[in-house]
């Protein structure tokens, strides 16, 4: 009988979660950003063909995104169509482009690298924050939701080992995350930062990745 | 016309500088106005053009008199990526596609070999049959130009002639 509760239960949780999911996403837009190699291209190309690409190419100049309708288990998504940036830091007017347009930002960095003290992954994710706070100062800009998504877990021999919960509480821990969410909140005047983490080493972890954001999105 | 070119690729250690030729010289690490500067007039055609070519490693797309033709070079990056090298530049309905085709062509060879890359000489004819279509798109261009100015002459010829008529 508990069972049977708690099944019906979780499922009206669900259900209203996916609903909160879709009015919080449908028709919206999305700027991908993040430094060369993050997964900018495989999570936009997941967004709209399901699938991660097997043999893809460096994002040079910015390409069109068409639009994203994201089928996720019961989850029915149209997103406005973006664009795919170059990662090069040359790029940062398309970047605030994108920025200036999208209703969520998803910054993308290496998890990997930042967990094993990296300093260029390090100075390039403090560049970049910088960036985005001068954006977020724009009247437009304020209150824009910013999300880190820390890639590439799958390089990090423990991200497999720890429970999810205590991996991303000691990557909100080390000094780097915890000074940039910091900035971004006093300066750009937003709210909670959220920082998810993940990987995309194949279309399963994909989607955990990509449901773990949307989740997020009205959490 | 080389001057004219911008080219652009990425490092393929994914942590050095992009590189970019822009006037006929290589743009310096420190130079960031012009480095923008390419990024921005290359993705606008990309962003906002069509693709007209899209065949075996090479796409050429126009956006109002400019294009970008985007060029695979045999070498990988270190995660095992496609690397492409980009060439933007402009014309005119009065331009000699072939010229602007041949120099191309040779620059995204120059380019290739200044960064350590190599395009392979089928690539090379792909930019051209790239160039081919353009020229082709243009004549048609011309041709639709050349029968709406006829017509309008025409319409206008019969209308002054019936004007006469009824005086």
């Amino acid at each position: 009988m508990w069972q049977i509760a708690a099944v019906v239960v979780s499922g009206i949780i669900m259900w209203w979660q996916w609903d909160n999911i879709v009015i919080a996403l449908q028709g919206k837009r999305l700027a991908v950003l993040g430094a060369r190699r993050t997964g900018k291209t495989s999570l936009l190309s997941f967004l709209t063909t399901g699938s991660i690409p097997s043999d893809y190419a460096q994002t040079t100049s910015t390409e069109k995104v068409q639009k994203i309708r994201k089928k996720l288990k019961e989850l029915d998504l149209k997103i406005k169509k973006c664009n795919d940036v170059s990662g090069d830091t040359a790029a940062y007017a398309e970047w605030k482009e994108e920025f200036d347009q999208a209703d969520l930002v998803l910054y993308l960095l290496r998890a990997d690298k930042i967990l094993m003290g990296d300093e260029g992954a390090k100075k390039r994710f403090e560049a970049d924050i910088y960036h985005i706070c001068t954006w977020s100062k724009d009247e437009a800009n304020k209150d824009k939701k910013i999300f880190i998504i820390g890639s590439h877990c799958d390089n990090d021999e423990s991200f497999k080992k720890k429970p999810k919960g205590d991996y991303l509480d000691e990557f909100n821990h080390l000094e780097i995350i915890e000074k940039m969410k910091r900035k971004l909140v006093n300066e750009c005047g937003g709210g909670n930062i959220k920082v998810i983490l993940g990987c995309m080493d194949t279309n399963e972890n994909a989607e955990k990745l990509v449901m773990d954001i949307f989740k997020q999105v009205v959490s | 016309m080389k001057d004219k070119l911008i080219l652009w690729a990425q490092a393929l250690d994914n942590l050095s500088p992009d590189h970019f030729q822009m006037r006929g010289l290589e743009l310096e690490i420190d130079n960031s106005n012009d480095r923008q500067e390419a990024v921005s007039l290359a993705s606008k055609v990309t962003k906002f053009g069509v693709c007209i070519f899209d065949n075996g490693g090479v796409k050429l797309t126009i956006y109002r008199q400019h294009f970008v033709v985007k060029v695979l070079s045999i070498e990988r990056d270190c995660a095992g990526r496609l690397a492409p090298i980009i060439c933007y530049g402009g014309y005119s309905t009065d331009s000699d596609i072939n010229t602007i085709s041949d120099s191309v062509a040779a620059a995204i060879g120059e380019f290739a070999l200044k960064i350590g890359r190599n395009i392979q000489s089928e690539h090379v004819e792909l930019i051209r049959d790239s160039f081919k279509k353009l020229k082709k798109k243009l004549i048609v261009k011309k041709k639709i130009m050349i029968f709406f100015i006829v017509v309008i002459i025409i319409l206008a010829i019969l209308l002054m002639m019936v004007a006469r008529d009824h005086q």
